[in-house]
């Protein structure tokens, strides 16, 4: 089924829309890759066997979608009307919720979410107060589509933003609109998104290249997967658009417009995301939005797929444009801009995938609606990837300028398990920490690059008490090193150095000039290093030093971890005064070191000792210390 | 002239041609960069970060009170200038960081002549840095040999392997590749003794004839741009052969080499 032209669009969508109003009830099951880890396919075969028996098929509709956000609390069903949401679901729970719920209309308290504090059960999924902070201008459709099925995109007014773009808009005016929008780039970087495309139509050149960069590589992130899994075609849209965008025409005079080609470029890591973009990508041309006369507007433009080889550095532009080619993922100075000689040397617009995520909406509602979220410099919601030791771990999308705050304790519930919060990581690799004292400021492009870290491209881990901030440092370096082209001796050889000087702080062989020396380090591949990866690079172990510089006085002067992290510097010892002599630690000790009689109080053998933490993890009387 | 326009080099106005890469200004100008992976034949590569200089770009006007600068660090070999730029190449931060990428090259490398020279010329004597091996390493990852044999010579038999502090010059399988036609221009460029080729005949040719091997035709006019391909062995060369009958054996060259190190050329490399 082809459409044809923007009326025959229009026309496509009423009667999709339509044929779904034989629904009295939408039960979408949330199929994201968290989910699937959780266990929904069983629940999801479970509805389906249930909804055959009873013969409810034709008015109940059963939509598995792709995320929904709350990981943490994984199975989920939401139920519609009456957006009902139930959590932690079970397989062996569906009968019942199809009898109750679905055919009833009777909520079911047990399976609904508790909030922890005050143990009220809560039954819409907008009054959670995880949901009710959010403003899911990207995510919010997931909820409401199924991620393999064109039509339902269509339903909801998709590729209608496209049909104005292409009919309504020249090049200039539909940059124009993104320029006002103020959109910036998702990936980290935040680059004015419109001034990238203005580049690039000006820029000469009779092919010209949309990539859409989905190499995620941050430990922890999974936005863009998720916006993949759950909505890729928002994401085709906008390329298609972006496309439009920057496609001059040929030589002066002529009608003939320049040739525009496309890219996603996938990591090998996300084989669910991958499925759904191409399975996307095979019914956009089947129904006509990508090929040739695209909704017959004379534009042509398609789309190929590129798996990446497993490289973090191939998320930096010109690196993955070296990929591209065929050529080893390394990257080159960027004097000479991408948007002039990008892909092959030709004009190459390359944008993260919550980017062009973003830019349908913006065609749709206009740039003003756009600003109305989010702050002067930094306009629009960002997704972020809550992970750590919070409540509510999951994917969240809020307004920018939002406080770290609200973001670690309203949506994410604090620190679980009565441990204090100690810090929050953001950006990623490129990121730094930051300590309790500097949770109100706002998360945005700006405000936290000043403070030492960076809002990067959405990842947000949080540390509590156990968390040892030089080891955390250290993680980052070696994950950086590891992932480093070594091209340029800054990053490459600074990254081995700070990992021989933090290793060997963490044993217990620091000295007393290494701060120091690690400054120096930093600021040398801060400034000498080729790329953004090597740039950046220094900033967990800037930001640790700045922050938590203590932390690294206790384990270089006294060699001791505070968190007992840290093996060589941690010692297991029994505190006697908490001890209730229940002897747990002595069943779970691999060793025998620690030993005591029944309801007396126990002792740990230094000697037999091998730092496991099972006493530690065991012990429900904090009897058992780490750091004397 | 068009194209020309002004730049700021060390306090001083220059002259330059737009997007004409800063090292080219400098070479003029009489101001000395160092570079390690720099090689006037091939593509610059901006590895080494041993040429970093320090940009300003300054928008000022005399009408404009408000003047916007924003400064970074940028390798001369590859940034092309604009009007405006302002550079600077000797100042103190620029050879803190300077210093600091030769110290780790030296620390990597620290028995290779090659480098420990280079590092004195520049104020660096010891390094914090452990050696890459236990025995110190002999590579210092410039690239020189791996993009010759790309560019120049065409013959694409080096490569890159592995990544990070792994990274190596490689060929497929270590093993000698098959597409080498051993010219010799990778042991030629590189700075180290990390590339090693052959003996003596081609030392010689090396030390008269500078950085690219050509063949010695091509030294005679005969065979213009020509690269030798068999390490200078002439005697089971067919290039030889078909010149020789050519040129015939009363020509210079044949007469200044007696008879007996003719035999020679055929002794293994």
């Amino acid at each position: 089924m082809k459409a044809t032209s923007r009326d025959h669009l229009a026309e496509i969508a009423r009667e999709i829309a339509e044929s779904y109003g034989r629904f009295k009830t939408t039960i979408s099951v949330c199929g994201g890759t968290g989910c699937q880890a959780s266990g929904c396919r069983s629940v999801r075969h479970a509805l389906e066997a249930e909804l055959k028996k009873r013969n409810l098929t034709d008015i109940v509709r059963l939509l598995v979608t792709g995320c929904h956000g709350f990981c943490q609390q994984g199975p989920l069903i939401l139920i519609r009307p009456g957006d009902i949401l139930y959590c932690k679901v079970q397989p062996d729970w569906v009968p019942r919720i199809v009898e109750e719920t679905v055919i009833h209309g009777r909520t079911i308290d047990n399976f609904l979410y508790r909030d922890p504090v005050s143990m009220i059960r809560i039954e819409k999924e907008q009054d959670i107060p995880f949901y009710a902070v959010q403003s899911k201008l990207i995510l919010g459709d997931n909820t409401c589509l199924d991620p393999t099925d064109i039509r339902d995109y269509i339903a909801l007014g998709g590729y209608q933003a496209l049909a104005k773009a292409l009919f309504d808009l020249d090049p200039e005016e539909i940059i124009e609109i993104i320029q006002a929008s103020r959109l910036r780039g998702r990936g980290g970087g935040g680059f004015p998104t419109g001034r990238k495309w203005a580049s690039a139509l000006k820029a000469p050149g009779d092919h010209k290249w949309v990539i859409c960069n989905a190499d995620e590589g941050d430990p922890g992130a999974f936005m863009d997967e998720s916006i993949l899994e759950g909505n890729p075609h928002l994401v085709l849209e906008g390329m298609i658009i972006g496309a439009r965008a920057i496609c001059a025409d040929a030589p002066v005079g002529s009608t003939e417009l320049a040739k525009v080609g496309g890219f996603v470029y996938v990591r090998n890591e996300y084989p669910l995301a991958l499925e759904r973009i191409s399975e996307a990508i095979n019914q956009a041309r089947e129904w006509g939005f990508l090929g040739k006369n695209i909704l017959g507007s004379g534009f042509d433009f398609d789309i190929r797929i590129n798996r990446g080889g497993g490289a973090f550095v191939c998320g930096e532009s010109t690196a993955l444009i070296a990929s591209l080619e065929g050529k080893p993922g390394e990257p080159r100075a960027k004097y000479i801009h991408t948007v002039e000689h990008g892909y092959h040397s030709e004009p190459t617009v390359l944008n993260n995938v919550e980017t062009w995520a973003n830019v349908p909406g913006i065609i749709r509602h206009g740039p003003a609606k756009y600003r109305e979220l989010g702050t002067e410099g930094s306009p629009g919601t960002k997704i972020f990837s809550l992970v750590g030791k919070v409540q509510n771990t999951g994917l969240v999308e809020i307004p920018m300028g939002t406080s770290l705050r609200r973001l670690v304790e309203d949506i994410g519930g604090g620190v679980p398990e009565k441990k204090t919060f100690k810090a929050v990581q953001t950006g990623g690799p490129s990121g730094g920490c930051l300590p309790e004292s500097l949770l109100d400021l706002p998360v945005d492009f700006d405000a936290l690059t000043e403070a030492g870290s960076m809002m990067g491209s959405g990842g947000i881990i949080v540390m509590d008490s156990d968390t040892c901030m030089v080891d955390v440092a250290r993680y980052f370096v070696r994950f950086l090193e590891s992932e480093s082209c070594g091209k340029c001796t800054p990053c490459r050889e600074g990254l081995r150095e700070m990992d021989r000087i933090l290793t060997r702080i963490t044993e217990g062989r620091g000295e007393s000039g290494d701060p120091a020396y690690l400054v120096e380090l930093a600021r040398w591949m801060e400034g000498g290093s080729l790329c953004a990866l090597g740039t950046t690079a220094a900033n967990p172990v800037l930001s640790t030093l700045k922050h938590f510089s203590d932390e690294y006085t206790t384990h270089i002067t006294d060699r001791k971890c505070p968190a007992g992290v840290c093996r060589e510097l941690t010692e297991y010892y029994v505190v006697e005064e908490n001890c209730t002599g229940c002897t747990l630690c002595a069943k779970v000790c691999p060793t025998g070191a620690a030993s005591g009689e029944s309801k007396k109080a126990h002792s740990i053998d230094t000697l037999l000792c091998i730092k496991c933490n099972e006493c530690y993890k065991a012990c429900k009387f904090d009897a058992i210390g780490r750091c004397r | 002239m068009p194209g020309d326009i002004e730049i700021t080099l060390n306090g001083r106005k220059v002259i330059a041609s737009e997007r004409e890469p800063l090292i080219d200004v400098c070479a003029r100008e009489g101001v000395h960069i160092p570079t390690l992976c720099r090689h006037h034949r091939l593509e610059p590569y901006g590895a080494c970060r041993v040429c970093l200089v320090k940009v300003t770009w300054g928008l000022s006007t005399e009408a404009s009170a408000k003047v916007e600068k924003k400064s970074r660090y940028v390798t001369a070999c590859n940034y092309p200038v604009e009007a405006g730029d302002v550079f600077d190449t000797e100042t103190s931060d620029v050879i803190r960081l300077r210093r600091m990428s030769i110290e780790a090259l030296l620390g990597r490398c620290p028995n290779e002549p090659g480098v420990v020279e280079f590092a004195r010329a520049h104020g660096v004597t010891s390094s914090r840095f452990p050696p890459a091996t236990p025995e110190g390493d002999d590579c210092i990852l410039c690239g020189l040999c791996v993009r010759v044999c790309d560019e120049v010579v065409g013959a694409k038999a080096l490569g890159f392997a592995s990544r990070g502090p792994d990274r190596e010059v490689a060929t497929p399988f270590m093993e000698h590749p098959e597409s080498c036609i051993g010219c010799g221009a990778c042991s030629a460029l590189c700075p180290t003794t990390a590339m090693k080729m052959e003996g003596e005949k081609a030392a010689v040719l090396r030390r008269n004839h500078g950085d690219i091997r050509p063949c010695r035709y091509a030294l005679m006019g005969f065979f213009p741009g020509g690269i030798c391909a068999n390490s200078y062995r002439c005697y089971g060369c067919d290039v030889d052969q078909r010149y020789r009958d050519l040129a015939g054996d009363e020509h210079p060259i044949f007469m200044a080499r007696p008879p007996a190190d003719r035999a020679k050329d055929g002794e293994a490399a």
